[in-house]
């Protein structure tokens, strides 16, 4: 028959009969096996480190005439990319389907993969992407992390058309009792994110301890996880979140990103 | 008064075009133009708005004499007249690509001192340029104490004067130096842009810096 080989995968030969039932040799795509599931239906080899309970996906498993099983398993990697929540052109015409193309696909798709090489058979693949970026706190591996964790709560903070709603009435009283007025609040989110000098990030947090509400400015990678606040929205002012469509007039995309703001997803967040 | 200290409009010694293939019109259509005028007068608007007396120094001692700009004033003033002094320097610093164009015979003299030889060079360049995060730039120095040729990545628009070093040749690594025609490729880049480098400019630096 034939054998499916996917992306990664790997050739893993059970020499194991597994008693003729074909419903228990035939797995279906994509079902996550751990590795004493894989060891059990007889597939062994380079894949297990001594002790381990590997997680991974097995693509194709064959249940041969003698009865033994021919599977092919890919590990699972440990940082995956998560979905975006909309369509790449959803959010015209403020930010274009090519500007999220890149941003999304080589940019945070890229930080993923370099996550996941940079920490191959460590203990950090244990961790999820906000443990990582509050214990290394800096280095590679930090601006990895905390890049994953900002870009995905980027798209979290846009959505199609977002500026259009009003925001839900606690975030309103939040904002309206920290700032003043949602205009002061506007101006300010504004100043930070237009003002920031080089590469970072425009963040409306919430103080956990006292609930207010208050902007930040993070450069680089930075994240306000690690100064103990709660984020609620961000805007990217990384150049490359912006040159194609606006080159640099990063006030007009900030002007823009206030036509997508989510924030049903900021009020989701608050405490 | 700052109207003592002449800044103005960075020239472009050649065509926007002239660069191609390796850096493209359309980025330095906006580096170099919208940029050189928006740097500037958000330099001028710093000055005025600081209202710090300067006398009669020019940027590159503004640069090297940060600590005697008053602090409150010293982030705007590093980070503005940096910008506007990197980018004049930047515009000289690359030259149309031609055959055979590579360092004159005091600074390949240098460089082959301090790194063994051009490819080292270029390796130890390249892998400074790629390693710099977010935003800033690589520059090619001479050490005062040593007079020996040195890479120093600096963050944002900060200059090697601040940090006693001078610079001979800078590649500005901010995303919208290179984003319209290389993406994210950054390597890229850094490898085609030597192709432009003006090794007479440079020449001429190392032999101020070396006096």
């Amino acid at each position: 028959g034939k054998m499916y080989r996917g992306a990664g995968g790997r050739l893993l030969r059970s020499i194991a009969r597994n008693g003729g039932r074909k419903g228990a040799a035939t797995r279906s795509f994509g079902t996550k096996l751990s590795g004493s599931r894989l060891a059990s239906i007889g597939v062994t080899g380079a894949v297990f480190a001594a002790g381990s309970a590997l997680a991974a996906t097995l693509l194709y498993s064959q249940l041969n005439d003698d009865n033994t099983v021919v599977a092919y398993a890919e590990e699972a990697p440990a940082f995956s990319l998560p979905a975006l929540p909309y369509a790449k052109n959803a959010l015209e015409p403020f930010i274009s389907q090519e500007t999220l193309n890149f941003h999304y696909e080589k940019h945070h798709r890229g930080y993923i993969v370099k996550l996941n090489q940079l920490t191959a058979g460590t203990a950090h693949q244990k961790k999820s992407v906000e443990e990582l970026l509050q214990s290394e706190k800096s280095g590679k591996i930090f601006n990895l992390a905390a890049q994953i964790y900002n870009h995905t709560f980027y798209w979290n903070s846009m959505k199609p058309n977002g500026g259009a709603s009003q925001p839900p009435a606690k975030l309103l009283e939040a904002i309206n009792s920290s700032f003043g007025s949602f205009e002061n609040f506007q101006k300010q989110f504004n100043e930070a994110a237009v003002n920031h000098f080089g590469s970072g990030w425009a963040w409306l947090v919430q103080d956990p301890k006292t609930k207010k509400l208050e902007i930040m400015q993070t450069h680089d990678a930075g994240c306000p996880l690690n100064d103990g606040k709660v984020p609620l929205l961000t805007c990217d002012v990384w150049e490359h979140a912006y040159y194609i469509d606006y080159r640099n007039d990063r006030a007009s995309y900030v002007n823009s990103w206030w036509k997508v703001v989510n924030y049903d997803f900021a009020a989701s967040q608050m405490k | 008064r700052m109207s003592h200290i002449v800044y103005k409009k960075s020239e472009l010694p050649y065509a926007y075009g002239a660069l191609e293939p390796y850096v493209d019109e359309a980025t330095m259509k906006i580096h170099a133009d919208v940029d050189r005028a928006s740097k500037l007068n958000i330099l001028l608007k710093t000055l005025a708005s600081h209202d710090v007396k300067f006398e009669e120094k020019p940027v590159d001692w503004l640069l090297q004499n940060l600590d005697t700009v008053p602090e409150e004033h010293r982030v705007a003033l590093r980070n503005n007249a940096g910008a506007w002094y990197n980018h004049d320097l930047f515009w000289k610093m690359m030259q149309p690509a031609s055959e055979g164009n590579k360092p004159h015979s005091k600074v390949s003299h240098a460089l082959d001192e301090a790194f063994g030889s051009f490819n080292d060079f270029k390796q130890n360049f390249h892998a400074i340029s790629t390693g710099i995060y977010g935003s800033g730039w690589s520059w090619l120095c001479v050490d005062p104490k040593t007079k020996q040729l040195v890479i120093r990545g600096t963050p944002n628009q900060d200059n090697p004067l601040s940090d006693g070093y001078t610079p001979i040749l800078g590649l500005d690594v901010w995303e919208h130096a290179y984003f319209l025609k290389y993406h994210y490729q950054r390597g890229d880049y850094v490898n085609n842009w030597f192709h432009v480098v003006n090794w007479g400019f440079v020449e001429q630096l190392y032999e101020q810096a070396t006096k």
